[in-house]
């Protein structure tokens, strides 16, 4: 018993733990909203706080930790923010406002590069360092599109081209349409959609076959990768076994109508196949999850790390944060949740119809129209803090932000180069996704502009 | 005093230096000045097992299943799945994991290992039917070896599992390690097999 009192004792006298607060990010973009730590709406709890372990500070959220005046946090933290921004918490050389606005992490000091050094040696046998590398790009895009080394004849034929970047180009559209590149996406969309269960059509829990498929197709081609949430079709191998992916507008039969049973109305791409129904709205008359999903693997926006926070405050100033309805008393309204609760909850309503596992009914993923109409009688919410009316408006506006061009950019970037960005190639990264978003959200068209950047081909 | 307890119970299994014994002092590795990066990014990923499947069939003109198995009956590509960089929906990987796991440098062996020895035994057996072989165009048990037998073997290796031809140096030291061979009771063909094996496991085979 003296022991459990000591402890206790302890655990009261401990100093207060490095509170992470969802606001902070918030309020930190506000003060700096052209850091391309904030690309995102808000920054990452790294900037404050250590990568790993308990919950701590690092140096530079320390040095914001001490210049706080106590005031109300909403005004104390940006002002507290500015007075340390002349230091340099981490000790790298560079003071924390100019690491800021180049995307480098304040309290880290190995945050800018060294791979953003200045290339001295240019005498190098082998590659052209410090310039594009056709050739250096060529054995890149063999492997990375192709799944294979370039061949001695082929890197003779390039020496000797009059238009080695033309060369490339042809090349890299010959490897999109490789078997190696669809097993590529294959793999990309099993991190998006994250299969469990057997995947065959009769399993009550969805077959995620078919959302494989969906992500495959609308990634290729001359298509809209924006039908990953917007398409209503459904996607078929045609013969089966032959990797060929074929559109279709409705089951063809009841093994097929079983396996997505929604109403071509009612389908919204990957959001609203069976497999994504049954596994992330489940029992819950909610659909947080389900948005969750969506919003952290098609969206990028990972609320559980602050991201992508727009709060709505729909209890209109009852309490002195912004706090959800809380339709199904989960008291979600209390600070500790609100933080991401005022923007998930308000987002889920338009997908409140969609039903997850029905055991009684025997059924999943399916559409009904009267589901939990007591705790939420419209489809209306809001997303990015916008007012949306259902989910084709749910969706319409998660496509119109740069959200959605980001996160495709972000998913085949880390493929290509198995890391972010380094600061010096985020212009390059900036303009890839801008491109992407104005060229009709072509993953193809778009990959043809990757490996023509410095970041692919200086070696 | 500590070294002693510590001594003392390592004495327990493995037994204790007399106290006259001389300190060893562990033996450090050589300094060498590498002078400026050759490149400021050093931006280099390693390839993953599709990749280094695709590679091996394409370099030494295998059929895919052939180009390795445990025991004969495991294949390679799913055995060594993960730890070269794949993911594995039955065991809930969705995303391949970032950094090298205690295995990768074993299952990139297996790999260029049984590649190179299925290369060589097809080799030998094309001889056998007096048919002509792709690349080790060798006597089966023979041991002896001449630069002009072995200079085209290891040109065409590093052409085709590096897609250049090598510098005269690395001629040289491929060709050098085929005395020790034979010294500890091999045949030319298993030089030959050696040579596919370092050949294919360099950083530069491997790294991209």
């Amino acid at each position: 018993m003296r022991v459990l009192l000591a402890l206790l004792l302890l655990l009261a006298a401990a100093p207060s733990a490095a509170h992470a607060r969802a606001a902070a990010a918030e309020l930190f973009c506000a003060t700096y909203p052209d850091s391309p730590l904030c690309a995102a709406g808000s920054t990452a709890c790294t900037t404050c706080h250590v990568l790993a372990g308990p919950p701590a500070h690092n140096p530079y959220g320390a040095h914001v930790f001490e210049a706080r005046t106590g005031g109300p946090f909403a005004e104390d933290l940006p002002l507290a923010l500015e007075a340390i921004q002349t230091l340099d918490s981490d000790g790298d050389g560079v003071d924390n406002l100019a690491e800021i606005l180049a995307g480098s992490l304040p309290g880290f000091e190995a945050s800018i590069e060294p791979e953003c050094g200045t290339q001295g040696n240019l005498d190098n046998p082998w590659y052209r360092v410090g310039t594009y590398d056709p050739a250096f790009a060529f054995k890149r895009v063999t492997l990375d599109f192709c799944g294979r080394s370039p061949r001695y004849e082929e890197l003779q034929e390039l020496a000797a081209h009059p238009d080695p970047m033309a060369r490339l180009s042809e090349q890299l559209d010959l490897c999109l349409a490789s078997p190696y590149w669809a097993e590529v996406l294959r793999e990309l969309a099993i991190g998006v959609v994250r299969p469990i269960g057997p995947a065959t059509d009769i399993n009550l829990l969805g077959n995620w076959e078919w959302d494989i498929r969906l992500f495959i197709y609308a990634m290729s081609g001359d298509r809209d990768a924006g039908d990953l949430l917007q398409a209503d079709y459904l996607v078929v191998e045609e013969p089966a076994g032959s990797g060929r992916l074929v559109a279709i507008e409705d089951p063809r039969s009841p093994v097929e109508e079983f396996a997505q049973p929604l109403a071509r109305e009612d389908r919204f791409g990957l959001i609203t196949t069976r497999f994504t129904l049954a596994m992330n709205v489940m029992f819950a008359p909610m659909p947080r999850t389900l948005v969750a999903h969506v919003y952290r693997e098609l969206l990028g926006l990972d609320l559980a790390r602050s991201e992508g926070l727009y709060p709505v405050d729909e209890l209109e100033g009852l309490y002195e944060w912004p706090s959800p309805l809380d339709v199904d008393d989960k008291a979600v309204w209390q600070e500790g949740c609100a933080g991401c609760h005022a923007t998930l909850d308000p987002a889920s309503y338009p997908w409140i119809r969609y039903n997850g596992i029905d055991l009684e009914g025997d059924t999943t993923g399916s559409y009904l129209p009267d589901r939990a109409v007591d705790i939420v009688p419209t489809e209306q919410g809001y997303l990015w803090g916008q007012p949306v009316d259902g989910p084709a408006e749910w969706v319409e506006a998660a496509l119109s932000t740069d959200a959605f061009p980001k996160r495709i950019t972000q998913l085949l970037w880390e493929y290509l180069f198995r890391r972010p960005p380094y600061s010096c190639e985020q212009d390059e990264y900036d303009a890839l996704w801008q491109a992407f978003a104005e060229d009709g959200r072509n993953v193809e068209r778009m990959l043809h502009l990757v490996v023509a950047t410095d970041a692919y081909g200086v070696p | 005093m500590r070294a002693r307890v510590l001594c003392a119970l390592a004495a327990l299994f493995v037994g204790c230096p007399s106290e006259d014994a001389p300190v060893e002092t562990p033996p450090t590795a050589p300094v060498y000045d590498l002078g400026e990066p050759t490149s400021v990014k050093a931006d280099l990923k390693m390839k993953r097992w599709r990749q280094l499947q695709l590679d091996l069939e394409g370099a030494l003109e295998l059929p895919p299943d052939d180009v390795c198995n445990e025991t004969g009956l495991y294949d390679c590509r799913i055995l060594h799945n993960v730890p070269l960089g794949g993911v594995s929906i039955e065991n809930g990987l969705f995303r391949p994991i970032d950094a090298l796991s205690a295995t990768t440098g074993l299952a990139v062996e297996r790999f260029v290992m049984q590649a190179c020895a299925t290369r060589a035994v097809r080799d030998a057996q094309a001889i056998a039917a007096g048919e002509t072989p792709l690349l080790f165009a060798l006597e089966p048990d023979g041991t002896t070896l001449d630069r002009e037998t072995a200079d085209p073997i290891i040109t065409s290796l590093y052409r085709r599992l590096l897609a250049r031809d090598p510098l005269p140096d690395e001629l040289d030291a491929v060709y050098a390690t085929h005395s020790g061979i034979v010294e500890d009771g091999g045949r030319t063909l298993e030089w030959a097999w050696m040579a596919c094996f370092a050949i294919g496991t360099t950083t530069e085979a491997l790294l991209y």
